[in-house]
């Protein structure tokens, strides 16, 4: 019987997986072979060498443990109440990162742009000047262009939107800056525009002591948890 | 299942003692009803088996401790998706082989950093990862053997070294290696025989040192009198 099969059979007779029809033949075989009686001999004391050096973990594991579940609950605890602070996905996601505020600073400036009277009109026909527009403007669905037009945006030019103006009269009027004054930034002391400052303001505000409030919740059921022994205790 | 186990258990406040002779499976459904202690007794019997099987794959103890937290934390988060079709042994050590086996693919993806001046400062004093300052052994002579099996263990291929670990650190039988590896019987026979054989021609050089074997024998002295008191 060829060596590599025996110590194939000393490894199974270390686990006592070794059939005892086979025990007899092991034994014969390491009586009669040096090569093999060394192989059992180096692995036995090799093993014993791994059984005697178990590594053993610092004092201070099971402190170190505990400190970690708590966090591990706490933050678990939050998740479950406030599903927001939870991983979310796509646009969701963004405006979670962007806060409230940005969306409604959006809204404000689509507001301003929409609704006040005498908002600052770049048009294509005055050749790069501010004009103020003369009555509001109107949306894309009430351009001169027929409704399909709004409906296919490959097909939907963006002269088509009315009293936008042109994107070349409008990056013209950028770039030149002139015209810009008086009328033209009525618009930013608008009650309206004003309301919504404020209304951004007191947003963020409530965002502030939400998070304080979350803080001091967390902190308090922290507490209970260990008062009703849910955390792990080393005591 | 029958077990009354309220009756057993003593409450959560009233000392470990009553747990100590509860099985790991009836354990885990007291963790389930929110009953701290049994967690505290599954810490106590797994924490230094799995701090052994993981700091023997990883090599780094600090790594290796946080990968034992972690695996019990998880065992704690997830109490309720334990079924018993499986030993509990086995599916703590499923948890623990999957963390190992990812974190060190993370390991073997991330890339080296080579340095540009290769001859080290004078104070500058290299790391080595076997080193066991932080692997608290009890003594020197426990140290220094510890660190020369760390070696020879981390030299045996990981696909062979998993299931060598489990069975000679761990003691999980082969069909719970099976189980927790996911590989055919035959396979983590195979994978055992060569991971001994490969573990023996790595530490053949130890087993020529007389002082090594003098602090075998002392080591092993020394714990059997441990284990009278």
């Amino acid at each position: 019987m060829k060596c590599s099969r025996i110590q194939e059979w000393v490894s199974l007779e270390i686990d006592q997986q070794l059939p005892p029809e086979n025990v007899r033949h092991l034994q014969d075989h390491l009586q009669a072979c040096e090569d093999c009686r060394g192989f059992r001999e180096d692995l036995q004391i090799g093993l014993r060498m791994l059984h005697a050096t178990d590594p053993v973990l610092p004092d201070n594991f099971d402190w170190k443990l505990q400190l970690r579940l708590s966090q591990t609950l706490r933050e678990t605890a939050r998740d479950a109440e406030y599903p927001w602070h939870q991983e979310q996905s796509g646009w969701r996601r963004w405006f979670a990162r962007a806060g409230f505020s940005a969306g409604l600073g959006m809204a404000a400036v689509l507001a301003v742009a929409v609704l006040a009277p005498g908002t600052v009109v770049p048009q294509g026909d005055r050749g790069g000047s501010v004009a103020v527009a003369e009555e509001p403007l109107r949306l894309p669905v009430q351009t001169t262009a027929n409704d399909d037009s709004f409906l296919d945006s490959s097909r939907r030019p963006i002269e088509s939107f009315g009293t936008f103006g042109s994107r070349n009269s409008l990056s013209r009027s950028v770039s030149t800056g002139d015209g810009l004054g008086g009328r033209a930034l009525s618009g930013f002391s608008d009650p309206g525009f004003q309301r919504i400052r404020r209304l951004e303001q007191e947003v963020q505000s409530m965002q502030r002591l939400m998070g304080k409030k979350d803080t001091e919740i967390m902190s308090l059921k922290a507490r209970v948890d260990s008062l009703s022994g849910r955390a792990v205790d080393t005591d | 299942m029958n077990l009354s186990l309220d009756s057993q258990y003593p409450g959560p406040r009233n000392g470990a003692e009553g747990v100590k002779d509860i099985r790991d499976e009836d354990l885990i459904v007291l963790v389930q009803k929110g009953h701290r202690r049994a967690f505290d007794e599954i810490v106590a019997r797994y924490k230094g088996r799995l701090f052994s099987f993981t700091l023997r794959m990883v090599k780094d103890p600090s790594l290796a401790e946080e990968m034992t937290q972690e695996t019990l934390i998880r065992v704690y988060m997830h109490a309720d998706k334990y079924r018993e079709i499986a030993k509990f042994s086995t599916w703590v050590f499923t948890i623990a082989t999957n963390l190992v086996r990812n974190r060190m693919r993370q390991v073997s993806r991330a890339p080296r950093m080579l340095s540009l001046n290769p001859v080290p400062d004078e104070d500058e004093h290299p790391v080595d990862p076997a080193d066991p300052h932080a692997d608290p052994s009890r003594d020197v002579e426990s140290e220094e053997l510890g660190r020369l099996i760390n070696e020879a263990t981390a030299k045996i291929p990981e696909k062979y070294r998993v299931p060598f670990l489990l069975r000679e650190v761990d003691q999980l039988s082969y069909e719970e290696i099976q189980q927790v590896t996911g590989l055919k019987l035959g396979t983590v026979r195979s994978r055992i025989n060569r991971a001994r054989n490969r573990f023996r021609q790595n530490i053949k050089p130890l087993l020529r040192n007389e002082t090594l074997l003098a602090d075998l024998e002392r080591i092993e002295a020394r714990a059997m009198a441990e284990d009278e008191d």
